[in-house]
This record gives C-alpha cells, structure tokens and sequence, in this order.
C-alpha cells in the first residue's frame, strides 16, 4: 500500500513492529473484504500523503490498533482525581495550580461546538454533544509530564483526534493542525490580566503527529465528564509531550500548510520549542529534565524518553536533531 | 509608652519572634508527618523552606532601617523614650536570631534538594551545579551565609573586632543572590518574587544613601552601632582585648 521502495529509504519512514502488524491485519481484513474496500479512514489517510517534506508517509490514522501497553501504565494506579483535579496549569484562570481548581467553575461547558477547517475538504462544525455518538469513547490511561518537572498518571476517555481529523478529511496541502482554546475573558479571569501569554491558547501539531494513533481527544477523566480545571469539555492529549502540548477547552481545529506560531514559543521562544518532546537529556534552558516528581510523591524519579512512548513515537522523529526537538 | 514598654519586654518578644520563626518549620514537618503536602510534596517542602528563608533575610536586614526610622518617629511625636538608638537595642538583638534561622531554612532548602530532587547523587548535584545557574547562585547564597552563621557568637565577635562588621557586609551580596535565585526558578509569565524584590530594593536603598550621605542614620554619623550585650547601653563598641 504506502510502503513504497526506493533504494534511499529514509529511517523516518520505517515502521516499528507493532505498527506492520497492524497493517498486515488491516491487509488481511481489507484481502477478505474483495481486497477493493478500504476503511474510511485509510481513504482519508492515503489523501493525506503527498508529496510533502514533513514525513507525511510516516501517517499512521486510527486504522492502526494501539497495543495494550501503550493505551494503558502498567505497574502503576492512576492518581487521584483530587490531585488530577486539584493541580492544574491552565493560565485562562490563573498560573497558580492550586487556584485553578476554585477559579475554573465559573467556565460554561454548554452549549459549545467545535470546528474543523482549513486544509481539509469537508470542513465541519460539531456539537459537544454529537462527539460520542460520531466518534465513540474509549478509556486511555497516559502519563502525563509537564514542563515543569511534574507528572501524574491520567485515566481519560475521549475519541482518537485521528476520527475527527479523518472524518473532515484533510488535503494534501495540511501539513500541520492549529487547535486554538476558548478566549472568554468574562469567565476566565486569567485572561483579563495582562500576562505572559497571548490569548486565546493556541498549540499545533505536525499532521503525522495529530494522526498519531495516540493523540487522544478527552471529554473525560475517571469515567466522568471532564472536570472544567482539566480542560472541559474538551482537550487534546499528546502523551508524549509536555503538557502545554496537550490545549484544554478547544473551540477550532485548524489544518495549515504553514507551521504556526503557538503561544508559549511566541511567549518564550529561548525557553519552549515548537515540538516540546519529552526527553530527559534535552533541559529546559534553565533547569533539568531529567527526573520528575510523579504527583503524591516525595521522592524524583527519572524522565522517560518521550514520556515512555518511544516506541510508539520515536519513528516519527527519526533523523532530527533531538535537541531541535523541544 | 510604646518604646518604654517594648524596651522593656525586649526578651519576650524575642522568644516571640524566636517561635514564629519555626512555625513555618513546624508546619512543614507536621503536614510530612500527616502526609498532607498536596499533590506536590517536594514542590511544597521546597518553596516553604526557600521562602522563608528570604523573608527572615530580608526580616534581619530590615532591624538597621526600622531602628532609624523608630528613633527618627520617636523624636517627631516628642516621645520621652526612643529618641536615642540605644533605645532600640532589643529589636537589634533580635536580628541574629533572626539571621541564624534563614540560615537554618536555608539549609534544610538545599538539604531537601539535595536529598529528594538530586536523589543523594554527589555526581549528578555536581554536573547540575556546572550546567544550572541558578543552582550555582542559590549555592554561593548559602556557601556565603556559612560564615555569617559561624561568626555570630559572641566570641566570634571578639575574635574578629573590627573584621566582624567588614565580614558581615557580605549579607549585602547574597540578598542579591537570593532573589536573583528566586527570580531563575520561576516560569515565565510568573511575577510572586515581586514584592520581595521591591523590599530589598527599599532595605539596600536605604543603606546607600546612608553611605552616600544624603540620608543621616539616627544618633551616629552613619557607622551602625553593632550589636551589644543585654544591659549594655554604654555605646561602646564591642572591641577585642588589644584591638585598637
């Protein structure tokens, strides 16, 4: 299908194990079905690769399953929601974690839609509502890392952001995805006080990156709606990257040809990169990535490569400088 | 009176002050022991110790302000006690209390750091010192509040004469450090190490018009009368057996 050979394969374009597995299932079911039909998504996915220069063969969409290992932290509970929901950087309301929790309430979640447009063919603007019906739900536990040097384990439920991507199915000319959160300042005060950051939040991803099988968006956490604190209604998850990777309350989904300009490189650009890719041997300018303090717990521990996803992920970032990765 | 009848429980309030100075340590080790530090335990043991330990600097280096401007209010409203500077001898005796607990706070900063965030590992605390500035700053902070701790005693203060007073300049110095090392800890977009900065800027501010002569400290042509023993209200200073 899209593994092509040409004597100059680039090691960005090699799959790992547990993604040809994937794909040999998906060839089988694909041979057994009259060979003729192909998933939707693999449609959408076989547009989606052009003749790019970000390495939009490497695309893996939701037609690829997750192994269990990776949709779930083994040997590990999750923490408790009171810390989940207690300690939260989300700068709309305040940059002190412990205020956000109280500030955050003010936020109405509904009525609320989000869009999809820019490079895509079918541009889309869904109801909060019409997500579970369209895309389904399912649980992911991640770990999630912040910039800051803490982490926390997270049970979410949500949608693969692959489901929504392909379902407005994006041109051959997307090659990045611009989410931008709700810009509210009349109930998110933090936005009212002159600050660091240029409202509203806006991160982005590379295409191959937001098609990730493992770019997750939650409406959830532990079974229940998501709490306003953690992003409501809804936030993308990108496990393998710094939190501030991972927007809360996004409202616009945006397919682009251009890297955009995101908020904390606009804010910080010495201090955060474009990709914020976990990696303990890459410091922050001013202090170490190297350990962590998992939330509730006293004593560091060491910092995964790319937050423990690397063989999920590592391939995409294949032939980079690591240090341009941050 | 006001100044009469602080003068005169001098040694209450220090034990006062004494106290309130390690409820901040109480505290922490109290929430450790009910294991209620919040999501962040270290975080919380950290920036407890950390900023305590400046605002007790700052606290100590406040006492040589506030003593003139005490002697300056008394004298304005006609008070017939604490016009002189000897008059406020008791909230100077205070500050090495005061200094000896920053340096305690201080000290259990790095120690914690040392233990929980560096994990006890001599080679990585020494390749991070190297690569992080504001480690290395928060270190030469605690490396020159070391001497100031060590030469507080009464002794020391004999031994040294003269030297003392140079030696304990360095607090001047290191004050800067500190609130530099706060302001390299912090995330951008942050702005808590504000009013502290604003407080240092007040208390060196009022030490170089001093020294420049455009401000008069109270009672003296501008040279601070070192600290003196209870009941010694003779403003002598305190000299070494065969110093000059």
């Amino acid at each position: 299908m899209f593994l092509r050979r040409r004597p100059d394969v680039r090691a960005s374009e090699l799959s790992p194990e547990w993604v040809m597995q994937g794909r040999r299932r998906l060839v089988g079911a694909s041979a057994i079905g009259g060979g003729a039909l192909l998933l939707p998504g693999v449609a959408s996915l076989a547009r989606a690769v052009g003749p790019s220069s970000t390495g939009t063969e490497g695309i893996l969409g939701c037609s690829v399953a997750l192994p269990e290992s990776a949709r779930t932290v083994a040997g590990e509970a999750p923490t408790p929601l009171a810390d989940i929901s207690g300690y939260n950087n989300y700068y709309e309301f305040s940059s002190d974690k412990r205020a956000v929790r109280v500030l955050a309430q003010a936020l109405t979640v509904s009525p609320w839609t989000i869009t999809v447009d820019g490079e895509v063919e079918q541009p889309l603007t869904v109801d909060i509502d019409d997500l579970q019906r369209l895309f389904g739900s399912e649980e992911r536990t991640y770990r999630l890392r912040c910039v800051e040097g803490w982490s926390l384990v997270a049970p979410w439920s949500g949608f693969g952001l692959c489901r929504l991507l392909g379902r407005a199915r994006p041109t051959s000319r997307a090659r990045f995805v611009e989410f931008t959160s709700l810009h509210r300042p009349s109930e998110m005060i933090g936005q009212r006080v002159a600050g660091g950051l240029q409202w509203p939040y806006r991160e982005a991803l590379r295409i191959d990156e937001a098609m990730h099988p493992l770019t997750f968006a939650a409406t959830g956490l532990y079974g229940a709606p998501l709490p306003r604190q953690n992003g409501a209604p809804l936030r993308i998850v990108v496990p393998w990257k710094y939190g501030f990777k991972s927007p809360k309350a996004i409202t616009r989904i945006r397919l682009v040809n251009e890297r955009p300009r995101t908020s904390w490189v606009a804010a910080a650009p010495s201090e955060y990169g474009f990709y914020g890719n976990v990696n303990p041997d890459v410091a922050h300018p001013r202090w170490s990535q190297a350990r962590e303090n998992r939330i509730g717990e006293l004593r560091k521990r060491p910092t995964l490569f790319l937050n423990g996803y690397a063989a999920q992920v590592a391939s995409l970032y294949a032939g980079l400088d690591p240090a341009t990765l941050f | 009176m006001l100044a009469a009848w602080l003068d005169a429980h001098g040694r209450a309030l220090w034990w006062v002050a004494c106290v309130g100075c390690a409820v901040p340590g109480l505290w922490l080790a109290f929430c450790t022991a009910g294991q209620v530090l919040g999501p962040n335990p270290l975080e919380s043991l950290l920036h407890v110790t950390g900023e305590t330990a400046r605002t007790l600097l700052l606290v100590a280096l406040s006492i040589t302000p506030l003593r003139d401007a005490a002697g300056w209010l008394s004298r304005r409203v006609r008070s017939r006690h604490g016009k002189r500077l000897s008059d406020w001898n008791w909230l100077v005796r205070m500050r090495r209390m005061f200094g000896l607990w920053c340096f305690a706070y201080a000290f259990a900063h790095a120690a914690l750091f040392f233990e929980f965030d560096l994990g006890r590992d001599l080679s990585v605390a020494w390749a991070e010192l190297v690569e992080k500035p504001y480690l290395m700053v928060g270190a030469i902070a605690l490396v020159g509040l070391l001497p100031l701790a060590v030469t507080s005693t009464r002794s020391m203060m004999v031994l040294l004469g003269r030297h003392w007073a140079l030696l304990h300049r360095l607090v001047y110095p290191v004050s800067l450090l500190v609130l530099a090392h706060e302001w390299m800890t912090m995330k951008a977009g942050s702005w808590d190490a504000v009013p502290a900065t604003l407080v240092l800027c007040i208390l060196l501010g009022h030490r170089l018009l001093v020294s420049a002569g455009r401000i008069r400290a109270a009672g003296h042509d501008g040279v601070e009368v070192p600290e003196r023993l209870p009941g010694d209200r003779s403003g002598q200073e305190l000299r070494a057996p065969g110093t000059r």
